[in-house]
């Protein structure tokens, strides 16, 4: 985690002051990560009938959402045209089948992403000028230390105080390991992008042509049929 | 028989539930994962599906997925190959390979079905399909003109129902001729996103054509009625995977540079300044030749078919100015268009023919519905609002709205619709923004009386309020006009009985002059409005709804807006829809048979 603060607090400054794209492609990274979020409350939301609990975690959500907004409208002055948003597929961490139960470990894996969450905004609000985006992170921050309490308090209602430290070390665990993935994902793209490069210097000189007159010629090639 | 109905990995995934020829259900998976256009596999919306039709993946009889991957793939390895551009090669094969290509294995291992269930029916039929299944047609000519199919970018088919669906295709015009591709580049000149067609030509309003022999360079417009595209102004391989602009130097040289997105979007054509007023002349120009070449297209059609219904599907199609121009001008004398015209439309038709091919005779439905969305129940969400602390949404409100510290909120429950009905026109007429959440969302992106943000059409200052406090949408785009069928005619021009596309806000029509004062807000630049046209037998509720603003009001009309925010999906859920209330200036909320008010302490 310290790693990581200095890092971003050292490189930052200098990175998002090269690109104006860059940057606002960083916080737009940030609005669908918080959107995500929003997304993950709303989907608990869906499974929780006790009408209390469910304002919280509207509330949550509410939270996470009004994040999402506000680092979409931070980032757009830093370029003429936003780059395409990422759309990521859904994969929800909670899963009604799972009862009170997972319900608990959704509450503790989200315990641990938000101090994770609360450590970063803190290095980015360390690491910028003073600007806009400076003020979200400021502001998101706190929000993101009342998160952290919240979804202890959540935790222990439905498991117990002592439950905290196991539950918490398990979500570490389970977020070191998607991180894991996430990297090996990436670095597993580098042969892949080699070997088609390969493959289209291969091929490219001999079938560019052929490639140009069929789209050239596309019209004669297609075919009406019937179908019934 | 059970068909489900698939489309995705491209845009706006979708999945469709078919039952002997009847549609149980549809929805796009942007109405669950709150991501607009999603792309991904459409697990929620198939689970929705599954769920309303009381089924489980296994029980399915077919799966259709609505275009033919390996066919499309020729198409985008033939582009990328021709283009000599590594990194969009890299990229699109990365993409192709890695799971677009195996479109049946994916389906097969994400529904846990076996393969032999899943086949393909080609992009432009899923689309004909839906767009005449749908229609109250019992035979029609079908135009289909969208982006890019496997190879079709548009074609001209006809379609009747003897017995079963039936479909002829007359002609293809092929990759690269695509006026969606076109279309999608001239939005990223205007400074939208290559998505957001519709909201760019929405600038066409405020030109004139000026432009339109430059850009019947780029659409060349064929003695035989059709168009080519010539290709040398574009990069035509940027459209595979987002690979980059596709904007050349020989475009940007003739049309100049890309309107910076960030200036602010002026509603007031007085107020343009000579830079702006060039970009809405270039709108104007490209919606010129492009309705100049639907036209021909549609000539081209009828010549063929001699039919007098047309179906007109594809998402070029979602353009009011151009559909109202073919309801004057084109040979037909009806026109139809899809509730869903985009690829998610295609989800449904896939199915239709799939499921018509197998028990023909189970063809029938006549009566379009856009209604085959998730309800959901208001009774926990109504539990939940009386927790709620409204005095804490203080920070989380959008920028520019009132502060809520001091607020606090009702709920009233109505055990007869017809008293909510009368105390949300009270509120409507008090010049109040009425979220308004009834029943089964809308396939499409339009808000039809199920998901709408509603005000008083006399009122502009109210219209301006919904836009820059609640959707946050530039007001050059212009607003719909839900008005009950009887009294639609003392507000537009024409006559019933009023076309499909004149109930559903897909085209625009003239405002009476004697009417502009009475729906100014709604009333466009141009002195046109997108009406809404509501009868009674279409969505009983809002229909009675409209009546009762009319028997305040004198006129059974409202300023009605899909209930979205900008750049985010129509609302699906009394959560989603809650968020809006938590954030924005949105004063009442109607969910079902409770109204929720934001009021003073």
């Amino acid at each position: 985690m310290f790693i990581r603060k200095l890092l971003i607090r050292t490189s930052l400054p200098l990175l998002w002051r090269t690109s104006s794209r860059r940057t606002a492609a960083g916080l737009q990274r940030f609005a669908v990560a918080e959107a995500e979020s929003a997304w993950q409350l709303l989907n608990v939301l869906d499974s929780v009938d006790e009408p209390k609990l469910r304002a919280r975690v509207f509330q949550h959500a509410l939270e996470e959402f009004h994040h999402s907004s506000e680092f979409d409208r931070v980032a757009r002055p830093y370029c003429e045209a936003l780059p395409p948003r990422p759309l990521p597929e859904r994969d929800p961490l909670y899963d009604p089948a799972d009862g009170e139960e997972g319900l608990a470990k959704f509450m503790a894996y989200a315990h641990v992403g938000e101090l994770e969450v609360f450590g970063q905004f803190d290095a980015y609000a360390a690491g910028i000028g003073p600007c806009d985006a400076r003020e979200v992170f400021k502001s998101a921050k706190k929000d993101e230390l009342g998160h952290v309490g919240l979804t202890r308090h959540l935790f222990v209602s439905m498991s117990g105080e002592s439950a905290v430290g196991m539950a918490v070390m398990k979500a570490r665990f389970q977020r070191l390991y998607e991180t894991w993935l996430r990297f090996s994902r990436g670095f597993g793209e580098i042969p892949s992008a080699i070997l088609l490069g390969t493959i289209y210097l291969l091929s490219a000189p001999l079938l560019a042509l052929p490639c140009r007159a069929r789209l050239a010629d596309s019209y004669t090639h297609a075919n009406p049929g019937t179908r019934s | 028989m059970n068909v489900l109905g698939i489309s995705a990995m491209e845009r706006d995934a979708t999945a469709a539930l078919i039952r002997d020829g009847r549609v149980i259900a549809s929805a796009a998976e942007e109405r669950f994962t709150r991501q607009r256009h999603d792309p991904n596999f459409p697990h929620y919306a198939v689970e929705f599906c599954l769920d309303a039709a009381g089924l489980k993946a296994h029980e399915l009889d077919a799966i259709v997925f609505y275009q033919e991957p390996h066919v499309r793939f020729t198409r985008v390895l033939s582009t990328s190959l021709a283009a000599l551009d590594p990194p969009s090669f890299v990229r699109s094969m990365k993409a192709w390979l890695g799971e677009k290509l195996w479109a049946r294995g994916v389906i097969s291992r994400r529904l846990d079905v076996h393969p032999d269930k899943i086949s393909y029916v080609p992009h432009h039929l899923s689309l004909a399909a839906q767009a005449f299944a749908s229609s109250p047609f019992e035979e029609a000519a079908v135009l289909v003109v969208g982006g890019e199919g496997e190879w079709d970018c548009a074609a001209l088919c006809s379609g009747y129902r003897g017995g079963g669906l039936k479909l002829d295709t007359h002609e293809i015009l092929p990759y690269p001729h695509s006026l969606g591709l076109v279309l999608s580049a001239f939005s990223e000149l205007l400074g939208f996103q290559r998505g957001s067609v519709r909201d760019a030509l929405d600038l066409a309003a405020y030109g004139s054509p000026r432009f339109a022999d430059e850009i019947a360079r780029v659409i060349q417009p064929q003695e035989d009625g059709t168009y080519r595209i010539d290709t040398s102004w574009l990069r035509m391989e940027a459209f595979l995977e987002s690979g980059g602009s596709p904007l050349t130097p020989r475009f940007l040289e003739a049309f100049g540079p890309i309107r910076d997105a960030r200036a602010p979007a002026v509603a007031d054509r007085d107020a343009l300044t000579d830079g702006e007023q060039r970009y809405a002349d270039i709108a104007a120009s490209l919606q010129h030749v492009l309705e100049e070449t639907l036209l021909k297209l549609c000539r081209r059609l009828h010549d063929r078919t001699g039919a007098r219904n047309l179906c007109v599907t594809g998402e070029v199609m979602d353009n009011p100015r151009a559909v109202a121009r073919l309801l004057a001008d084109s040979p037909f004398e009806r026109v139809f268009v899809p509730a869903d015209p985009g690829e998610g439309g295609a989800a449904i038709g896939a199915a239709l023919l799939r499921d018509a091919e197998s028990a023909p005779t189970t063809q029938g439905e006549r009566r379009p519905d856009p209604y085959l969305g998730r309800a959901y129940d208001e009774a926990r969400d109504a539990a939940m609002i009386e927790h709620l602390q409204i005095g804490s949404w203080a920070t989380f409100r959008k920028e520019g709205c009132e502060d809520v510290e001091d607020a606090a909120i009702t709920v009233e429950r109505f055990e007869d619709f017809e008293t909510l009905a009368r105390r949300t026109a009270e509120e409507l007429e008090a010049g109040r923004i009425v979220g308004w959440l009834q029943g089964r969302f809308e396939s499409g992106s339009q808000g039809l009386g199920n998901r709408a943000l509603l005000t008083d059409p006399r009122s502009e200052a109210a219209r301006s309020r919904l836009r820059e406090r609640v959707t946050t949408r530039a007001l050059l785009h212009p607003s719909a006009l839900a008005i009950a069928e009887e009294a639609a005619a003392e507000v537009l021009e024409g006559e019933a009985p009023w076309q499909w596309p004149l109930r559903w806000g897909q085209a625009t029509a003239r405002v009476r002059p004697e009417a502009v004062e009475r729906v100014k807000a709604a009333v466009h630049v141009d002195g046109t409005t997108l009406p809404q046209v509501c009868a009674a037998e279409d969505n009983p509720r809002f229909h009675s709804l409209l009546t009762a603003f009319g028997e305040r009001t004198g006129l059974a009309a409202l300023l009605s807006e899909t209930f979205s925010e900008a750049n985010y999906p129509m609302v699906s859920s009394p959560a989603d829809a809650l968020l809006i209330f938590a954030r924005t200036d949105l004063d009442t909320l109607v969910i079902n048979n409770i109204l929720v008010k934001k009021v003073s302490k």
